[in-house]
């Protein structure tokens, strides 16, 4: 009979929780599920930028990676040749403004390449 | 047909292609959005991704003062991908495997940069080239070597999606004209030419991949170079 009656004011609970759900109330209880369902959310949102991130890794095939840094490369030293070719042309320095700004541009394209690759990075924060 | 001081101005495939581009991008999205749905439709909903992933993108990588260029990254993103996509129709014109198109897209970017870096933090902006913890002696020296650095980036950024449209349709292009002229030679060409006919179905799926990752990319670089007009001192 006890039992019986405990088992009654549980349900008698349960249905007045689902009241709750259902009116939307409890606005406390409200904004702790929202908060909740937040995190859950951030939780999942997290998990799925790693996959992402890696899953972009993955299919990145070599021939764009390839492609990225020979362009990041080449396009420094064709404006450090572009640079030194106008250099010389106004100033009527023929071969020098083309070779030391080839020479910059080359170091140009190597900064771009460990740029790209992520190398500068590690060691700037280290320095820093 | 018409010209302007001089510079022939004419309806070329390419200009006919763009203005498609454009007037497909702009047509979708606002029949995408005319409903305004609070349940989105399917066409809503793929231009709620699209918003969400650009925005994201842009958030990432050029923090919260940098979502006043979401219109202009927008933009590009639309339009470029939709240049990419439509070049996977066939007897399509693929106006992104121009170099000149890319290049003016990406000078728009750059110039984006220059001039918003130099109105907002005036000659603050010219701090992007003099990284901190250098000895003064090698200073010019790699001040040059940073200038000549962000002059590449426009190069870069436009060789990039230019060479990969153009070098993924060329390869397309070379193994449908394997199928050809394997058929011609006979019952047995015409067995081989199968093992072609499988590579340009298979290059076909990767174009729309790399259509897609190039204009990722695209957008990508262009958030990380507006993001330093926006904080030229890190």
């Amino acid at each position: 009979m006890n039992s019986n009656q405990d088992n009654e004011s549980s349900k008698s609970v349960l249905s007045s929780k689902k009241k709750d759900k259902q009116s939307l109330s409890g606005s406390k209880n409200l904004d702790d599920r929202l908060t909740s369902l937040d995190a859950n959310l951030k939780k999942h949102h997290i998990m799925r930028d790693d996959e992402t991130k890696a899953g972009g890794l993955n299919d990145n095939s070599g021939f764009a990676y390839g492609l990225k840094l020979g362009s990041e490369f080449v396009s420094a030293i064709l404006v450090g040749a572009f640079i030194g070719w106008a250099f010389d042309t106004w100033f009527q320095t023929i071969p020098f403004g083309l070779i030391v700004f080839l020479i910059l541009g080359f170091a140009a394209g190597v900064l771009n390449v460990m740029r790209a690759t992520g190398q500068m990075q590690e060691s700037g924060s280290g320095s820093k | 047909m018409g010209s302007l001081g001089g510079v022939e101005l004419s309806m070329t495939n390419s200009a006919l292609f763009m203005i498609a581009t454009t007037v497909a991008t702009c047509g979708f999205l606002m029949l995408a959005t005319g409903s305004r749905g609070l349940i989105p439709s399917r066409m809503q909903s793929i231009a709620e991704i699209c918003y969400d992933f650009v925005a994201k993108t842009l958030r990432d990588s050029a923090g919260k003062d940098g979502m006043v260029f979401f219109p202009l990254v927008f933009s590009l993103f639309m339009f470029v991908l939709v240049a990419n996509l439509f070049g996977m129709f066939p007897y399509f014109f693929t106006v992104t495997s121009h170099i000149i198109v890319t290049f003016a897209l990406a000078m728009l970017v750059i110039m984006t940069v220059i001039l918003y870096g130099f109105v907002k933090h005036g000659f603050g902006f010219l701090g992007l080239f003099v990284p901190s913890g250098i000895p003064a002696a090698v200073l010019p020296m790699v001040v040059v070597i940073e200038i000549i650095s962000f002059l590449s980036r426009p190069i870069s950024l436009s060789v990039r999606l230019f060479a990969n449209m153009l070098a993924g349709h060329i390869t397309l292009k070379v193994f449908a004209g394997f199928i050809t002229s394997l058929s011609t030679a006979g019952i047995v060409g015409i067995a081989g030419a199968t093992l072609p006919f499988a590579m340009t179905v298979a290059l076909t799926g990767l174009e729309f991949l790399v259509a897609f990752l190039q204009a990722y990319v695209f957008t990508v670089l262009t958030c990380m170079y507006l993001s330093d007009a926006v904080h030229p001192n890190h």
